[in-house]
């Protein structure tokens, strides 16, 4: 069954090259699709994404969580410190609060226990 | 007769408070989800999926329900008021009822909205409850092959229903059932496409699959964007359309009561296609097309009636057949099976409990959605004031504890965010999701179900042209798969 859907996969790709190259239709050209948008955002915030996953067991739920969303919450519009700061900290903690203690959804421990 | 006894044992079960309870939060949390734009009924129901655990399964079904076509009420606020869809099958009501409400018929925009899902979404359930029973028994004539030919017909389907390129949807669709391959194979269980990881052997899991790329696909996506959305100031009356509107729209919601329950009954089609199809049928029959586009109260009444029908029909094939119709119900499939409820045409002898119990609740959950949507529209507009810088980093944060909830596993967290970075360019370069998810859930079975009716046939592929229900399937499906391939080749011709 995988070569089947893998060997379609193949076929219709070779067939979306040959439309591409012989359609007729104007499209924009690819560099369009990232002018004037701010990839860069998009960029450090999956950097930011995978160095939470990496370090999700070391740090534990709410440490590694407290870093993520400090950082999120300055990510596309910086606001003053103290609120940034505790944005993180309420969203950690009551994330935290319903997700683990309420709902008994098991979370992460890191090396501190927690 | 059997049906109204069994709708009252029903209500014996949706009326007890614990359910009542859940229906209520459920309705909550989706009108909740469908207002805000960025998170929508699948995020919100794969995240709260783990959090079922601890209830019971009817319980949980019927919060889950609130939550589904809940969201079919919500979104159309944002939609209207702000031109921002809260979520997919909104997206139609953009288009007509901001228009209105820049003209200052705001009001009875949301009004249309509010009193046509109900109407729709109520008939929906009527209807539901008196197919199921004759449907379950159609569907114990099934057997293997007619169930590959439903499920292929579904593929087909959404491929061919997909907006965009035809050739693109179908590559998805293909991704997604090899994406499905990955883990042991179900009849021999010999290991697929693991590369040696671990984590692997239980193949891809549906929600980081999910999560990644519907919601951190769609959030990578908002951040590219600069600017705040502006709310219309506008004072809202009342929300009651006038005599006149009422008048047209009634014709719109009869129309898309019918059209929405029949696509969402198909596996494949869902609330999204219902609405934009219910769209194109009103414009298409209208006497004044030039109205769309610019106010038109169908374009409004339709759509929304037409969402709302679409999650009741969707309930049929999972509760009767087995088989989810879109990616919602593939988690409500996937919600019956975590609870110990397996789906099938027995669903309803054995676990009549939770049928009728999810039927009564959806009756009383559209009641309550209309009064939680339209007296509390300013409380919903303050919800939306709060910028997006705050609202992301949470709809993240759910996202990553709901991956993570699954399996205990961080690994799934790291495949949530790899989807949600292939969903984002997916996103970019036009490449619909949607067929993928699809693909990816309904895959096992389908490859099953064709083995298992290759293996009872002794490899003789004429099983499915034999047998008179699966034959009707196979020829529409290759139908669906041949006619763009003819028109192609007849421009060709043309041409030459």
């Amino acid at each position: 069954m995988p070569f089947l859907s893998g060997s379609a996969l193949g076929v219709l790709g070779i067939i979306l090259v040959i439309k591409s190259i012989f359609g007729k239709s104007v499209r924009p050209g690819a560099a369009r699709l990232w002018r004037g948008k701010q990839w860069g955002k998009v960029a450090l915030t999956i950097l930011a994404l995978l160095l939470y996953a990496i370090l999700l067991p070391r740090l534990g739920y709410l440490i590694a969580t407290f870093s993520l969303t400090l950082f999120l919450f300055g990510v596309v519009a910086k606001p003053r410190l103290w609120v940034q700061v505790a944005s993180a900290l309420a969203t950690s903690v009551a994330t935290y609060v319903v997700f683990y203690v309420w709902l008994g959804v098991q979370l992460p421990k890191g090396f501190l226990g927690f | 007769m059997d049906v109204l006894q069994s709708l009252l044992y029903g209500f014996s079960v949706g009326l007890e408070p614990g359910n009542l309870f859940f229906c209520f939060v459920g309705c909550l949390i989706g009108t909740l989800v469908g207002v805000l734009p960025g998170i929508g009924p699948i995020g919100a129901i794969s995240i709260l999926l783990p959090a079922t655990f601890r209830m019971s399964p009817v319980s949980a079904i019927i919060m889950l329900a609130g939550i589904y076509y809940g969201s079919m009420y919500g979104g159309s606020t944002t939609s209207i008021l702000v031109n921002i869809p809260g979520e997919a099958a909104s997206v139609v009501t953009c288009l007509d009822g901001h228009e209105m409400a820049k003209r200052g018929r705001a009001g009875a925009a949301l009004g249309l909205a509010a009193f046509g899902s109900f109407i729709a979404g109520t008939i929906g359930v009527v209807a539901l409850m008196f197919l199921a029973d004759p449907l379950a028994r159609f569907a114990l004539k099934f057997g293997a092959p007619e169930y590959f030919a439903v499920i292929l017909l579904g593929l087909t389907l959404i491929t061919y229903l997909s907006q965009g390129s035809r050739t693109k949807a179908l590559m998805m669709g293909a991704l997604g059932l090899t994406l499905s391959c990955v883990g042991l194979d179900h009849i021999q269980a010999t290991p697929r496409m693991t590369f040696n990881i671990l984590q692997l052997l239980d193949g891809i899991d549906m929600v980081p699959l999910a999560m990644g790329l519907f919601g951190v696909a769609e959030i990578l996506i908002n951040l590219e964007e600069t600017g705040t959305p502006e709310i219309l100031k506008t004072k809202i009356k009342s929300y009651f359309p006038n005599k006149a509107e009422w008048l047209r729209s009634r014709g719109a919601i009869a129309r898309g009561t019918l059209l929405g329950f029949f696509l969402g009954i198909m596996p494949g089609a869902g609330a999204v296609i219902s609405s934009f199809a219910s769209y194109g049928l009103e414009k298409r029959i209208s006497k004044r097309k030039e109205e769309f586009g610019k106010g038109a109260v169908e374009g409004v009444a339709g759509p929304e009636s037409a969402n709302n029908a679409a999650t009741s029909g969707a309930f049929v094939p999972l509760l009767t057949l087995g088989i989810p119709s879109n990616i919602i119900m593939a988690l409500f499939f996937g919600a019956l099976i975590l609870h110990g409820v397996r789906p099938g045409p027995l669903l309803l002898k054995e676990h009549a409990d939770l049928f009728w119990g999810l039927v009564s609740s959806m009756y009383i959950g559209n009641v309550m959605l209309l009064v939680l949507n339209l007296p509390l529209i300013p409380l919903w507009v303050q919800v939306l004031k709060v910028p997006y810088r705050i609202l992301f980093p949470l709809i993240l944060v759910f996202c990553i504890v709901g991956s993570y909830a699954l399996k205990n596993s961080v690994f799934d967290v790291l495949l949530m965010m790899f989807f949600g970075i292939v969903g984002y360019l997916f996103k970019k370069y036009e490449y619909e999701p949607a067929p993928l998810i699809l693909a990816f859930v309904l895959g096992p079975m389908l490859e099953s179900n064709l083995r298992q009716s290759l293996i009872s046939s002794q490899g003789s592929f004429q099983v499915f042209f034999t047998r008179p229900i699966s034959a009707v399937f196979i020829s529409i499906a290759i139908l669906l798969f041949a006619v763009p391939i003819l028109r192609y080749l007849l421009r060709i011709k043309r041409m030459n």
